[in-house]
């Protein structure tokens, strides 16, 4: 384990990533509105029993876009998420189902990291972490605002014509 | 006039009011004990009369406190009962009104309900099992009004034959009991027949009688589960010292006594413990069922998400070898990624409703140190399953019972807790799909035993797994007719290179097709399986 960055440190590199992928994806192929999965789970965590008591892995709230990419827009979507993920590590890419009604592929890192990103209904991105430990356990109540949540001091100064 | 019609005649705001005028009444006693106290007899009056008047006076005061006292107890019993009344109308009104919003008749004179209309057996078996829960909700609404009635007589019987002040009707004199044996429905109608201040009582005073009793909401089990952690250990603890300490002062050891056996188990309890913290420790997790009272092991069940709001519930039972210090920490990371996977895919092609997940150990599953017992606990043997099954059949029920709606309910049983899932969906318990998965049986040899939907039951059995072909608890399930078999080999939808799961303890593994099947079976989405031709 000591060659793997700790847990904040992959967090914070995937929060990046995310906030990467969505702008690239507003801006090409555009289209959709991402947003927080609000109804889900925020950041879940579980045990790594077979890499050390320590070690967990945790998964983000996931970020959702109401309604499909169609087409060509399709393409764009795979080849935006693809790129910048792998921009960011996580090159090894699966196709898990590819059929006219829905695309979803894993891209995965070499610390066990995981992208999933597909589009049928709709079209989602949930990251995973491998396994890691924390530099500090948090507690049973930590949770990381989504990454596309709009900081609450900037919606106050917003609303406050700052 | 019946029992219902009797409690809905009841005029709650009638005996509030009363409460409400004997409190009055308690504060102008108060006054004049005050003001009886302020005019003792002067200690300067010497006469022969001075004593008799003191008496007198004694006599007076002792007279108003106690009437002060009785009027106090009988406005709070009369202010609790009250508000047991309104909440018991309030519930016959809510389950009177449900019932025939949903076609059902309510005999008024009896409280029987039945269907009005005729339906297809499965539809009919789930308006079975309503009729059972409303008719439960009917019963202990009834039960709660007639407790408090018979509590509040109970306190001005008291008033009126003792001559001393009467014990605080607020205590759990004004608690109704739950009905000994009672079923999830009848927990569920005991539970929402209390006032909020009722509740908030038991919870905090009784947490033992909510933590493990299916019918009650997973959050309030929750709450009462994780208060009594500190309990167990302690107690646990403590037995440990006590079997240390008799096999420290015993020259044989445990040879004649099983101490050191009794040692292992409560180490292996607490053991538990830790586990269960440990998981809790990780956030989004409800603990449904911890119970230290087994003979052979700690029973616990926690949940990775919210099981009273999910759309989508499903309940996942091990089998050999399992125990919550051994495995719940493994079991709870695949229940985590399972909820992950299968939100995701609501979302992605499916209704985008809520998951969530329960690893249920909430039995003593067979280990291998059960060896010499082949006809009882070890796993050759149905007796755990047997066991495990009828109060596994209860917490689907509570999970139904204790919710407005009904999720779409999945069980899940692997190995020899795939006999046991089995051995409980031979129950009515509202469960909508079922997946068994590396299983030597599921307790029957004929799939229409189980009380699923047709159609509903899957199973998934894995290249290489010897303990999904033993077929000893009622013949192999891959070779029974009704059952939907889902792959487990690179999936075979186009394009996509979903990986094989191999051997007995895989098919949760991420980014499995099996993993990927069980996630679809859990939000319903019928078009994302992959099935296979047996």
């Amino acid at each position: 384990m000591d060659a793997r960055p700790s847990m904040e440190q992959v967090l914070d590199r995937y929060e990046a990533m995310q906030v990467e992928i969505v702008e690239a994806l507003e801006a090409d192929p555009g289209g959709l509105v991402w947003e927080p999965d609000a109804e889900g789970f925020g950041l879940t965590r579980s045990g790594c029993p077979e890499v050390s008591a320590a070690a967990e892995t945790a998964t983000f709230r996931g970020l959702l876009a109401r309604g499909s990419y169609e087409g060509e827009a399709r393409d764009r979507f795979l080849e935006v998420v693809e790129d910048v993920s792998a921009r960011h590590g996580f090159s090894e890419v699966t196709t898990v189902v590819e059929r006219p009604d829905g695309v979803r592929r894993v891209a995965e890192d070499e610390f066990g990291g995981r992208v999933y990103f597909g589009t049928a209904t709709n079209s989602t991105i949930l990251v995973m972490t491998g396994c890691h430990e924390w530099e500090t356990t948090p507690g049973e109540d930590y949770d990381r605002p989504s990454v596309i949540d709009p900081p609450e001091a900037d919606a106050a100064g917003a609303r406050d014509g700052a | 006039m019946s029992a219902i019609d009797t409690v809905l005649s009841w005029r709650p705001d009638d005996v509030a009011a009363i409460a409400d005028a004997l409190v009055q009444h308690r504060r102008s006693l108060l006054v004049a004990e005050d003001e009886l106290t302020r005019s003792q007899p002067p200690t300067t009056w010497v006469s022969t009369s001075r004593e008799p008047a003191r008496r007198v006076h004694d006599r007076l005061g002792r007279d108003l406190s106690r009437m002060a006292a009785e009027a106090g107890s009988v406005a709070a019993a009369a202010d609790d009962a009250a508000a047991t009344l309104r909440a018991a109308q309030a519930e016959l009104e809510s389950a009177l009104e449900w019932a025939s919003g949903q076609g059902f008749r309510v005999d008024r004179s009896t409280g029987a309900v039945s269907d009005i209309a005729c339906w297809e057996p499965e539809v009919a078996r789930d308006r079975d099992i309503a009729i059972a829960e409303i008719a439960d909700r009917i019963a202990q609404a009834v039960r709660a009004a007639q407790h408090a009635d018979a509590t509040l007589a109970a306190a001005l019987d008291g008033v009126a034959q003792s001559d001393g002040p009467l014990v605080s009707a607020s205590d759990v004199a004004s608690v109704p009991p739950m009905p000994e044996g009672a079923s999830p429905g009848e927990a569920n109608a005991w539970w929402r027949s209390m006032s909020e201040e009722q509740q908030a009582w038991v919870l905090a005073e009784h947490p033992e009688w909510l933590g493990n009793t299916d019918g009650i909401p997973a959050g309030i089990r929750d709450q009462a589960n994780r208060a009594l952690i500190d309990t167990y250990r302690s107690e646990l603890e403590a037995e440990a010292e006590r079997l240390r300490a008799n096999l420290d002062s015993n020259w044989f050891g445990g040879t004649f006594t099983n101490d050191d056996a009794a040692l292992k188990i409560v180490e292996e309890k607490l053991a538990g413990l830790d586990a269960i913290e440990e998981v809790l420790s990780r956030g989004g997790r409800q603990l449904l069922v911890l119970d230290p009272t087994g003979a052979r092991q700690l029973m616990a069940a926690v949940a990775v998400g919210d099981v009273d709001s999910a759309d989508h519930v499903a309940v996942f039972t091990p089998g050999f070898t399992s125990t919550v210090g051994g495995s719940m920490a493994s079991y709870d990371r695949d229940m985590e990624k399972l909820a992950r996977v299968a939100r995701d895919e609501s979302l992605w092609h499916g209704d985008g409703g809520t998951v969530a997940t329960v690893s249920w150990l909430g039995y003593e599953a067979p280990q291998w140190s059960e060896w010499h017992r082949p006809g009882s606990d070890f796993v050759t043997s149905q007796d755990s399953a047997n066991t495990g099954g009828a109060a596994l059949a209860d917490f689907y029920r509570g999970i139904d019972a204790s919710r407005p709606v009904n999720p779409n309910l999945t069980a899940l049983g692997h190995s020899y807790g795939s006999t046991t899932t089995g051995v409980a969906l031979q129950e009515s318990t509202g469960v909508d799909s079922a997946v068994i998965f590396g299983s030597p049986g599921i307790a029957t040899g004929d799939v229409t035993d189980l009380q699923v939907p047709s159609g509903q039951v899957f199973q998934l059995e894995a290249d290489w797994d010897g303990v999904a072909d033993l077929g000893r608890f009622g013949g192999d399930p891959s070779r029974m007719d009704g059952l939907r078999s889902l792959s487990t080999d690179e999936s075979q939808m186009d394009g996509a290179t979903l990986n094989r799961s191999t051997g007995h303890s895989a098919y949760l593994t991420q980014d499995t097709t099996s993993q990927h099947n069980i996630a679809a079976v859990v939000v319903g989405a019928e078009d994302r399986m992959i099935e296979v031709d047996r």
